[in-house]
């Protein structure tokens, strides 16, 4: 945790949209160490992807960033040009997204796109970066790159092309990857395959990852620590066994109930989160999860809840105490 | 890819067959008979008959188009009822005459029209795109024939920069400057004609383009806004244009009929209007046969390009 690479403090992204003030995410704080996996969670509409599209800047133009402060290795993006941003993006900061499918340009091949990325990004000549491109596709476990370089996108499967995706945003060793939902549009068994892939090459290049998901269970078997966040805020945060174990947040709690187990009862139904998340065009004063929450008080309507701290590394947002939470979770049963 | 091709031509033939039997029915069903346009009043009505009998009018209507049919297949077009000249010679000259003028106007607004789509579409809503989308609007409520008088007013007939009928000086035939100098207004007139309907396209184009997730994570690897338009979605752009170029063929025979009519330049569709308001038949006939042929012959090469220039088309059914 000394070695920061990504530091974000009271991150607030607004959308202007047909007069209406969308408040997409309302002052969060997310830090990333060297080496480090990062798990975000949420359902859809909490935030997060908007949260990570604004450390790159890449949100439409209807879109406004403040912050007090987004620093990544060692500069402070808050004051970056948008040319000198570019220069940011792929080398110090690469991205993947949740639909292979569409991510790659369907009419250049392969090798080229590759090739066009490392080009611009290392500054190497094209014969040196069609090497790079081979080398990366075979690190990332496609099967014949050398075929694969003359392929065009519709040619491979959707897990290939996550692959090739993966292998590109590599090629110029970032120091961070971020990975939208990366494995959200695939099957589940190339799904496993793609999370085990970005968990070696994190290993290998040391890089640090923010991984996108609502699936706890991608995050159980990737992460190091997970951020929930919900109504554009982060609930609750600390690291995998913290929020699986001791989780300090009747959010948490909801999520962790509602993943389905293979010991569940036939016939019993899967537990969901009743109610809808907060309008983020008009944000309650209070907490967003007040409305859905079992544990509700008063005070949860009126205002939004300091953050506690319960260790180092575990912060939560609620107004209830450590040990109500812990006596109130105590008889609650989820597949750990 | 071959078999692709064989099997598209073999489908074009029996649509090439309906379009002459269409062209066919219908001038036989205008109300109006072509042994008019033989006679004269004074000749009696055995006179008339016996042209009647000489130009197998009296056949019955399919032997008619049968021969008709076997002759156009001989590249033979028959005669001009009026001038009596063989119509395939008139077409020999006219053609050439339009295509000259028509080609490099279409490719003019053909390039323009990438050019300002891609930059009204990359800067949507932006002043650069309000400013080519509002002259697109302007230049699709313009009529041609008003656009032409006006030019033809202000630089012919006002300031006599140019001259504005025909395609060369009597005398000169053999000076470029000269048909350079006749050539300019009608092609200005064309390519306005051309540019708005062409850059709404590429501009519709480039914006659907520019939404695709493919541009995201090509920012995401830093590629910058021109990178992007120019090695990405330009090329996006381009495949189907690659139709409407296809699609364009038959404007080489009746693109520029008004055009053409208004600067008496001496090109087909001048000829083909004339011979309408004449009803001199057999040219109406043969030339909506050819421009009939040419829509099929254009989709059909249109169809071929597409496959050759998208890699995602191999085997099309």
């Amino acid at each position: 945790m000394s070695d920061k690479i990504l530091e974000v403090k009271s991150l607030k992204v607004f959308f202007k949209s047909r007069g209406k003030l969308v408040q997409a995410v309302r002052g969060i704080n997310i830090e990333v160490g060297r080496g480090e996996i990062v798990g975000i969670v949420g359902e859809s509409g909490s935030g997060k992807s908007v949260a990570v599209k604004a450390f790159t800047k890449l949100l439409p133009e209807n879109a406004y960033i403040d912050a007090d402060l987004i620093m990544s290795g060692g500069k402070n993006l808050l004051n970056l040009s948008e040319r000198e941003y570019r220069k940011i993006r792929g080398r110090d900061i690469a991205m993947i997204f949740q639909d292979p499918m569409t991510s790659l340009d369907p009419v250049i091949t392969i090798g080229r796109q590759l090739e066009e990325v490392i080009v611009r990004n290392q500054g190497t000549g094209r014969k040196q970066a069609q090497a790079k491109a081979l080398k990366m596709l075979e690190k990332v476990g496609i099967p014949y790159p050398q075929r694969c370089i003359k392929q065009y996108p519709h040619e491979l499967s959707g897990g290939m092309r996550q692959r090739v995706l993966i292998g590109m945003a590599l090629a110029c060793s970032p120091k961070l990857l971020i990975a939208d939902e990366p494995t959200t549009a695939l099957d589940v068994t190339i799904q496993a395959q793609i999370l085990d892939l970005i968990g070696d090459i994190v290993g290998e290049y040391g890089t640090s990852v923010i991984l996108i998901t609502h699936d706890l269970g991608v995050v159980a078997q990737t992460c190091m620590r997970v951020v929930v966040m919900y109504g554009g805020l982060v609930m609750e945060e600390g690291t995998v066994d913290e929020i699986f174990y001791t989780p300090m947040h009747p959010y948490t709690m909801a999520l962790l109930k509602a993943i389905p187990s293979i010991e569940m009862a036939d016939g019993s139904r899967l537990k969901s989160i009743e109610g809808f998340p907060p309008s983020l065009t008009n944000p309650p004063a209070g907490c967003p999860f007040a409305d859905r929450c079992s544990y509700t008080m008063d005070i949860c309507f009126k205002q939004i809840p300091d953050i506690k701290k319960y260790s180092s590394t575990h912060t939560s947002m609620c107004f209830l105490k450590g040990e109500d939470l812990k006596a109130a979770f105590a008889g609650e049963k989820y597949g750990k | 890819m071959l078999r692709y091709i064989v099997k598209r031509i073999l489908q074009a033939v029996p649509l090439m067959l309906l379009i002459t039997i269409i062209c066919f029915a219908l001038i036989n069903l205008a109300p109006y008979d072509a042994i008019d346009a033989l006679t004269t009043p004074d000749m009696t009505q055995v006179e008339i008959d016996a042209i009647r009998q000489e130009y197998g009018l009296n056949d019955p209507v399919p032997v008619q188009y049968i021969r008709w049919l076997k002759n156009i297949c001989r590249g033979e077009f028959g005669y001009s009822l009026l001038s009596h000249t063989k119509i395939k010679y008139d077409l020999m000259v006219r053609i050439p005459a339009t295509i000259k003028l028509i080609l490099p106007s279409y490719l003019t607004a053909y390039t323009l029209a990438i050019i300002l789509g891609l930059i009204a579409g990359s800067c949507r809503n932006r002043w650069q795109d309000k400013l080519i989308d509002g002259m697109c609007s302007v230049g699709l409520a313009v009529p041609t024939f008003w656009f032409a008088m006006i030019m033809m007013y202000i630089l012919g007939y006002k300031l006599k920069l140019l001259p504005f009928i025909g395609m060369h000086t009597i005398g000169k035939e053999n000076s470029f400057t000269d048909y350079i100098r006749h050539f300019i207004m009608p092609y200005t007139v064309l390519v306005i004609s051309f540019l708005p309907d062409l850059t709404r396209y590429v501009r519709a184009l480039a914006i659907s383009q520019l939404k695709e997730d493919y541009v995201l994570v090509q920012r995401a690897f830093g590629a910058s806004k021109y990178e992007i338009l120019f090695k990405h979605v330009a090329r996006n752009v381009l495949l189907p244009l690659v139709t409407k170029l296809g699609m364009a063929l038959p404007m080489l025979v009746t693109g520029a009929v008004i055009t053409e009519s208004i600067f008496s330049w001496p090109g087909i569709g001048q000829y083909f209007l004339k011979s309408v308001d004449a009803l001199d038949y057999p040219i109406v006939m043969d030339i909506l046969v050819l421009s009939g042929s040419l829509v099929i012959i254009g989709n059909l090469l249109s169809d071929i390009l597409y496959c050759i220039v998208d890699p995602r088309i191999k085997e099309p059914g």
